[in-house]
């Protein structure tokens, strides 16, 4: 929904918005390819005490909500793995130094995005949008060999505009399709095994843990407004929050009652 | 750089700007898909000496090398048309040799992630893309397709009120045979070599004219290696870095 009438200024000025937030959203993917998470989180999310109370990371299994819990989550945790996994590399391999400059030695992450659709909202205070990614990630081994997957995801974000004019992330939610090594058949690879996936276990004890997105069947849900639809003021209920999700989960075809 | 410093008329004209440069951005990739190489450096890229592409291997640093470098993939496309020829006579045994042009390779080079920035002086544009490629080659080893994961970044240049490429710099993380394991550098080899292919052990793609290590591919041991400088919003060229020859301020 929009107004009938935008003046010349206002048409061009949300032109111009929805292309600071496609630019926003790439180089939110460039840092995490970077392992800048950090930096991420620090020049790219919400910064005003108001939206950073309610931000949010989700993914099939829930949420971290609040910046301090995606903090902990995306990069002190992070972190952490990260050192285990230099320490075990060190053992294996005397010549490497265990110094942070070689936290992620032998890994490769590329979580590009493509297939962008952006919808600002009539009050230009907030944007919505979703991508889809070929995600890969390889991820090296001590004795020097990797294990390379394919991630495929849709990834969807609400925007906000803070009071500084500046566009921010303020709710993510990666929807992980399948994860697979690369070089096997999809069609191999077995659905139902009764286990937690590497990335459902690296995804931690989320601040709400709900079953968000389930691609059982290869089936694809359709969380609240995906793709995004017009619309004049946000809405929580709408949004890619935690909030927006009891609006998919009642009426989800793919529902299970053991899924709360 | 904030919106706000413009007026909506040169808005309009920035906004321009991004699309044109945008769509540059995809003619390159399309021609190298189209085999156009013969008539890219006159089509797409500046007229300037100081022009570059920037390869994991080095440079192709000033005009005279790219001319060079899209001689040499000419030769080698008339080459892999020939051998395909000879495999498929009965397809293609009737084919002039301008209508066979092209045959056999298939460079499929997706753009995504893009980050555009327009100078505020509006000479220069720079753009940050995020490569996933099908590419398929006509080997001594027969057709080859692999999974290519890397960087394409640019400077353009205005001239004459049309957007050139100026600098290029492509750095590929992943080129390895689709269905093979990442990582390792010698996946090609379980690739047997092909009596019917054995021409192509002959053609040669020109190599940069600065050799300098700029990205090693990647392997289970590589130290973690961050992608190519993005675009930052700048005023003038002269204060921003460069993705060309002259600057390593991109890579390093």
């Amino acid at each position: 929904m929009r107004k009938q009438y935008y003046s010349d200024d206002e048409r061009i000025l949300r032109v111009w918005d929805i292309e600071e937030v496609k630019d926003l959203m790439s180089r939110r993917q460039v840092l995490q390819m970077n392992n800048q998470r950090r930096k991420e989180l620090d020049t790219l999310w919400v910064s005003e005490p108001k939206y950073k109370k309610t931000a949010s990371m989700g993914s099939n299994w829930g949420y971290y909500v609040g910046m301090d819990e995606i903090s902990n989550f995306y990069v002190v945790q992070h972190t952490d793995r990260q050192q285990k996994a230099l320490d075990e590399k060190c053992a294996a391999n005397p010549e490497l130094r265990n110094i942070r400059d070689n936290f992620g030695y032998g890994d490769l992450i590329a979580h590009h995005i493509s297939t962008p659709c952006v919808v600002l909202a009539g009050d230009g205070k907030t944007a919505k949008g979703v991508w889809y990614s070929l995600g890969v990630e390889a991820m090296g081994r001590p004795d020097g060999s990797c294990v390379a997957k394919w991630y495929p995801e849709r990834i969807c974000a609400d925007f906000v505009k803070e009071d500084s004019g500046e566009w921010k992330i303020w709710h993510l939610l990666t929807s992980l399709d399948v994860e697979y090594e690369a070089g096997t058949n999809l069609g191999d690879v077995e659905t139902f095994t009764g286990l937690p996936t590497d990335t459902q276990k690296r995804f931690g004890e989320p601040t709400l843990p709900w079953v968000v997105h389930n691609p059982d069947y290869g089936w694809s849900d359709g969380y609240p407004t995906v793709p995004p639809t017009e619309y004049y003021s946000y809405d929580p209920a709408e949004g890619y929050g935690p909030e927006g999700r009891p609006m998919w989960h009642k009426g989800h075809p793919n529902y299970r009652k053991e899924n709360g | 750089m904030s919106a706000l410093q413009f007026n909506t008329e040169e808005l309009v004209g920035r906004f321009e700007d991004r699309r044109d440069v945008k769509n540059l951005a995809g003619k390159y990739v399309m021609s190298q898909l189209l085999k156009k190489e013969p008539t890219m450096l006159e089509d797409l890229w500046s007229a300037r000496e100081d022009v570059s592409l920037g390869v994991n291997g080095g440079y192709y640093a000033g005009r005279e090398a790219l001319k060079a470098y899209y001689a040499s993939i000419d030769a080698a496309t008339k080459a892999k048309a020939q051998v395909v020829k000879k495999v498929f006579p009965e397809d293609l045994g009737e084919y002039s040799d301008e209508k066979l042009y092209g045959r056999g390779p298939m460079e499929i080079r997706s753009l995504d992630n893009a980050i555009l920035e327009i100078a505020a002086d509006g000479a220069t544009a720079k753009g940050f893309f995020y490569v996933f490629g099908l590419v398929t080659e006509i080997t001594d080893r027969g057709p080859i397709s692999n999974w290519v994961l890397g960087s394409c970044c640019f400077d353009f240049i205005r001239e004459a009120d049309a957007w050139k490429i100026w600098h290029v710099l492509y750095l590929e993380d992943v080129d390895t045979p689709a269905g093979k394991k990442w990582g390792d550098p010698k996946a090609i080899e379980q690739f047997p070599k092909m009596p019917e292919f054995a021409d192509m052990e002959q053609v040669k793609i020109a190599g940069p004219n600065q050799e300098k290590p700029l990205r090693a591919l990647y392997t289970g041991s590589r130290p973690f290696t961050r992608l190519p400088k993005v675009p930052e919003p700048y005023d003038t060229f002269e204060n921003t870095f460069s993705y060309g020859a002259d600057s390593e301020e991109a890579w390093r």
